[in-house]
C-alpha cells in the first residue's frame, strides 16, 4: 500500500520555485533516500510533508487519506514524524524531559495538571526503553546544552520515534557524525521495525546502504526515482549531481 | 509524587514559620507580610505564562482588577456574602482572561506584550468610564472584611494575615502540582520551541490558552484577596503599574524558579517599603531597580544564586 | 453638510496629530523591532521642557530645537543603557524601557510636581483660516501640513534610502550585515536616536492640542499601540492609514454618539485583533 503520495507538489517563495512539481509515492515500509545538490529543495519537500509549510500546489497523501489541508501537529498525531538538519531541542530541558515531552505528545495526558508527572510510571517506561537502547539512560539527567553533537543527533532521532510513528523523515541524519557513529546510525536505522522512513542524505554510501528507493532532486524537480542500482547507472544524474566525474 | 522527606519537612517548617509570625512581629509588619503574600499569588500567576509558558503578560492587573472590583461592587450594593463574593470575583477574573486569551494566544513575544499592554488600557479606561458603577477614580471604599461569614473574624491584622497565608499555601500549593504536572512540562517545552512542539504533535494554541485562563484564575485570587486586603478598590488595582510590577516580580526573583516570583514580590516590596520612606522619588528608584535586573540580572535573584552555587561567576 | 465638511477636517487633523505623535515609535518597532515602551515619557518630558521653554523665552523654535535635543538625548541615553547591552534580545529590550519610562516619568514628576500645563500655540499660527466657507484654526493645518511631510519623510526614509535598506535588511541578520561590512549596531543607535529627536519635537508640536501632565505618556503609548495594531507592524502607510482612521473614528463617534466615544479607538483595535492580527497594511 502507498504509505506517501505527494502529487504535483510545489512551492514558490516569491519569486522562487523551491519545489517544482514533484511526484512521488513511497510504499509502506519503505525506505526512501532523497538525494540532491544543495538548496535542491529537499528540506522544503520535507516541510511540506510535515505540514511546516504550505504548499503553492499539488495534494499529499497518507495511507490514502488527503492531508494537504492538515495542520502540522494534526499530521504528528496520524503519525509522521521527522528529525532536523541542525538539531532542534530545547536545550534547558534534560535528555528525560525532552523524551518524555515526546512521548506525552500524542496522548490525552499532555493535558493533564492535577497529577504530578512523577506519578505516570508509564511514561517513564516508555522513556527508560527509547534511551536505554542508545545508551543514553545513565545520562538523563544532563541538560541538552551540555551533550556532545553526536548525542544531541541521538536525542533527535529518540524524540522522532517516541510517538510510534508510521513515517519518519529524517534530514541528514549523518551530518557531522564520525564514522563510527554514522555506521551505528544506520544500524540502528536498518533495525527498526514497522515503520517507513524518508531520509535526506548527503552521503552516498549511507544512502546506498539505506534505500530501497532514492529519488533524485535538482532545482526542486524530481529527476529521477528507482533502485540504487538504477541510480547508479542514470545518466542525467550523474551528469547533474557527480559532475559526471564518476 | 518526589515527596522527599527533606522537602515534607521544608513545607511544614515553612508554613509553621508562616503562621507563627504574629507572635512575635509587630502589626505593622504582619500587614505588610500579608501584602507580600497576596503579591507572591499575583506574581506567580504571571509566571505561569512568562517563566514557563514563555508568554510575557504586562496586563495582568485586568484580571486581579477585575475580581476585585467585582467583589468590591457586590459588597457594597448590600451581598454580604463572602464566599458568592469571591467566587463571582474568581469567576469574573477567569472568564476576562477566557475572553481576552481568545485575543492573544495566536502570538508570542513582543506582540504579545504590546497585545497585553494594550488590551489591560482597555480594561482600566472601562473602569474610568462607567464611573456610576465603579467609582472612576475615586474608586470604592468601605469595603469591608467579612466578620460573621467565617470561621473568624477577618477584620483584625492578624486574623486577616491567618486567612491570607493558608490562602496563599493553598494556591501556590496548587500551582506547584500544575507547573509538574504533563501538562506543566508541555508549556516549558512551548516555551522552549513552540514550532517543535506542533511537530511533536501538541495542540499548542491549546495549550496557551489554558495557561492563560488558568493563570487569570489565580489573578482573580490574587484580585480578592487585594481587595479584601485594602478594604479599597481603585484604579490602581487595573493600572499599568500593577501589571508591570506583576512582570518584574517574577524577572527579579527568578522566572525559572518557582518560588521566584514569591521572593520577587517579597523584595520588590521591602525595596519600595525602605525607599518611599526616604524619598517621595521611588517611581525613578523602581524604573532603575527595573533596567538594572534586567540588564545585569536577567536570571533574576534565584537565578543569580543558582548560578554561584554551580561555581559559574 | 456643513457638519460632515467640519467634522471630516477634525478627524483629519486629529488623525494627522496621532500620526505624528505616534511616527517615531512606529519606526523603532517596525525597522528595528524594538518596541519603546518609554516613548511616551519622552513625549511628555520635552512637552513640559517645551512648556517651560516658551514660557521663559516666548520663542516656538527655540523650544522646538531643544526639545529635538532633548529627545536625542534621552535617545542616546535609552540607547546606551539599555538597547546596547541588549542588543538582538527584543523582549528584554522592551521590558527594560518600561524602567525607562518610570524613570524618566518620576524626572518629570520632580522638575514639574504634577502640575498640568496646556502648551501654548506659537502666535503666528494662533488664528483660523477661512476655508471652504468656515474658518479652520491655523494651527491645525500646520499640523496637518507637518504630518503629510513627515509621512512622505519617514516613507522614503524606510523605502528609499541606504540606511533604511541596511536596517530593514539587519534587523534579523546582523552576521550577514556585518559580513558585508555595515556595523548594523551604529545604524541602529544613529535611527534610535533620530527617531527619539522626532519624540521630542512632537512633544512641543503636539502639546498644544494634548498637554502635558502625568498620565499624558501612557495615552501616547497607547496610541501608538493602537495605531501599530490597526495599521499593522513595519508599515509607514499602515501607520499613516491607521492614525487616519482612529482620528476619523474618534471625532464622529464624540459627534454621533458621544456615550460610545470611548471605544472608539478600542473597538477597531480589537477586532482587527480577532480578525486580522497582523493589521490592515501588516506583513504576516
Amino acid at each position: 500500500m502507498d504509505c506517501l503520495i505527494l502529487e504535483n507538489l510545489s512551492k514558490d517563495f516569491g519569486g522562487l520555485r523551491a519545489v517544482d512539481n514533484v511526484n512521488l509515492r513511497i510504499s509502506e515500509g519503505e525506505y526512501r533516500v532523497i538525494i540532491g545538490p544543495n538548496g535542491a529543495g529537499k528540506t522544503t519537500l520535507f516541510n511540506l510533508t510535515n505540514g511546516q509549510l504550505t504548499p503553492s500546489s499539488g495534494r499529499i497523501f497518507f495511507f490514502g487519506k488527503d492531508i494537504t489541508k492538515k495542520s502540522v501537529d494534526q499530521r504528528a498525531s496520524l503519525g509522521i514524524a521527522r528529525t532536523f538538519q541542525i538539531s532542534r531541542l530545547p536545550l534547558n530541558l534534560s535528555i528525560l524531559d525532552t523524551i518524555l515531552l515526546g512521548v506525552q505528545a500524542t496522548s490525552p495526558v499532555k493535558f493533564h495538571m492535577w497529577r504530578p508527572l512523577n506519578s505516570y510510571g508509564y511514561l517513564f517506561s516508555k522513556a527508560e526503553k527509547l534511551l536505554k537502547e542508545r545508551n543514553l539512560w545513565e545520562k538523563r539527567d544532563v541538560l541538552i546544552r551540555h551533550l556532545s553533537y553526536g548525542e544531541q543527533r541521538e536525542v533527535e532521532v529518540a524524540l522522532a520515534l517516541t510517538g510510534t510513528p508510521k513515517v519518519l523523515l529524517l534530514d541528514e541524519p549523518t551530518a557531522g557524525l564520525s564514522p563510527g557513529e554514522t555506521e551505528s546510525f544506520v544500524s540502528m536505522l536498518l533495525s527498526l521495525q514497522n515503520i517507513t522512513c524518508v531520509i535526506i542524505e548527503h552521503d552516498i554510501d549511507v544512502a546506498f546502504r539505506l534505500a530501497d528507493n532514492i529519488s533524485v532532486l535538482h532545482f526542486g524537480q524530481l529527476i529521477a526515482t528507482g533502485s540504487p542500482e538504477e541510480i547508479k547507472a542514470n545518466q542525467t544524474v550523474d551528469e547533474v549531481y557527480f559532475g559526471g566525474t564518476r | 509524587m518526589n515527596l522527599k522527606p527533606i522537602n515534607i519537612a521544608i513545607f511544614i517548617g515553612a508554613t509553621v514559620l508562616f503562621l507563627a509570625i504574629p507572635l512575635f512581629a509587630s502589626p505593622y509588619y504582619v500587614d505588610l507580610i500579608t501584602k507580600v503574600l497576596i503579591l507572591s499569588i499575583f506574581s506567580a500567576s504571571v509566571n505561569l505564562l512568562l517563566g514557563y509558558t514563555g508568554l510575557p503578560s504586562i496586563g495582568h492587573a485586568a484580571f486581579l482588577g477585575v475580581a476585585a472590583y467585582t467583589v468590591g461592587i457586590l459588597t457594597t450594593n448590600g451581598f454580604q456574602n463572602f464566599w458568592s463574593n469571591s467566587l463571582l470575583g474568581i469567576v469574573s477574573a477567569t472568564l476576562l482572561a477566557a475572553l481576552f486569551g481568545l485575543i492573544c494566544v495566536h502570538t508570542r513575544g513582543i506582540r504579545f506584550l504590546m497585545i497585553t499592554l494594550a488590551l489591560g488600557e482597555v480594561i482600566w479606561g472601562l473602569v474610568i468610564k462607567c464611573r456610576h458603577i465603579t467609582g472612576g477614580e475615586d474608586g470604592i471604599v468601605g469595603i469591608k472584611r467579612p466578620h460573621h461569614e467565617f470561621f473568624w473574624s477577618l477584620v483584625g491584622i492578624s486574623n486577616f494575615y491567618y486567612f491570607v497565608c493558608i490562602v496563599t499555601i493553598f494556591t501556590l500549593f496548587i500551582l506547584y502540582i500544575i507547573v509538574r504536572s504533563p501538562f506543566g512540562l508541555s508549556l516549558v517545552g512551548i516555551r522552549e520551541d513552540e514550532e517543535r512542539m506542533l511537530v511533536l504533535g501538541y495542540k499548542v494554541w491549546l495549550h496557551k490558552y489554558l495557561s492563560f485562563v488558568l493563570s487569570g484564575l489565580f489573578s482573580g485570587i490574587a484580585g480578592v484577596l487585594w481587595v479584601y486586603y485594602n478594604t479599597y478598590v481603585g484604579i490602581s488595582s487595573v493600572g499599568i503599574m500593577l501589571s508591570t510590577n506583576g512582570l518584574l516580580m517574577p524577572i527579579l526573583g527568578g522566572a525559572n524558579f518557582f518560588l521566584g516570583p514569591a521572593i520577587g514580590a517579597a523584595v520588590m516590596t521591602l525595596v519600595e517599603n525602605i525607599v518611599s520612606s526616604l524619598t517621595t522619588h521611588w517611581l525613578m528608584i523602581l524604573g532603575l531597580l527595573y533596567i538594572v535586573v534586567i540588564v545585569f540580572v536577567p536570571n533574576g535573584i534565584l537565578g543569580g544564586i543558582s548560578d554561584k552555587l554551580r561555581g559559574k561567576v | 453638510m456643513e457638519f460632515w465638511i467640519i467634522n471630516l477636517l477634525n478627524g483629519l487633523s486629529l488623525g494627522m496629530i496621532f500620526f505624528m505623535l505616534t511616527s517615531g515609535f512606529t519606526l523603532i518597532l517596525g525597522l528595528m523591532n524594538v518596541l519603546h515602551l518609554a516613548y511616551g515619557s519622552f513625549y511628555l518630558l520635552s512637552a513640559y521642557l517645551g512648556f517651560t521653554i516658551i514660557q521663559r523665552f516666548e520663542n516656538f523654535w527655540l523650544a522646538c530645537l531643544l526639545c529635538l535635543l532633548l529627545g536625542a538625548l534621552l535617545g542616546l541615553l535609552i540607547e546606551r543603557l539599555v538597547l546596547g547591552p541588549l542588543f538582538g534580545q527584543h523582549l528584554p529590550q522592551a521590558l527594560a524601557t518600561v524602567g525607562g519610562a518610570y524613570f524618566l516619568t518620576g524626572i518629570a514628576l520632580w522638575i514639574w510636581r504634577g502640575n498640568i500645563y496646556m502648551l501654548p500655540k506659537p502666535s503666528f499660527l494662533e488664528d483660523s483660516v477661512p476655508l471652504l466657507g468656515f474658518f479652520f484654526p491655523t494651527y491645525r493645518l500646520f499640523i496637518i501640513f507637518v504630518g503629510i511631510i513627515l509621512a512622505i519623510g519617514l516613507w522614503l526614509f524606510q523605502e528609499r534610502t541606504k540606511a533604511g535598506a541596511i536596517i530593514r535588511a539587519g534587523v534579523d541578520d546582523e552576521e550577514m550585515a556585518r559580513a558585508m561590512g555595515i556595523d548594523i549596531r551604529f545604524v541602529f543607535s544613529a535611527v534610535f536616536i533620530l527617531a527619539s529627536a522626532l519624540a521630542g519635537i512632537t512633544g512641543v508640536l503636539g502639546g498644544p492640542i494634548l498637554g502635558a501632565f502625568v498620565g499624558a505618556e501612557w495615552e501616547v503609548l497607547v496610541l501608538a499601540l493602537v495605531v501599530v495594531i490597526i495599521g499593522g507592524l513595519g508599515s509607514i502607510l499602515g501607520a499613516f492609514v491607521g492614525s487616519l482612521a482612529v482620528g476619523l473614528l474618534q471625532v464622529f463617534t464624540v459627534a454621533l454618539f458621544p456615550e460610545l466615544s470611548y471605544f472608539a479607538i478600542f473597538a477597531p483595535m480589537v477586532i482587527i485583533l480577532a480578525f486580522r492580527p497582523q493589521g490592515f497594511f501588516g506583513k504576516k
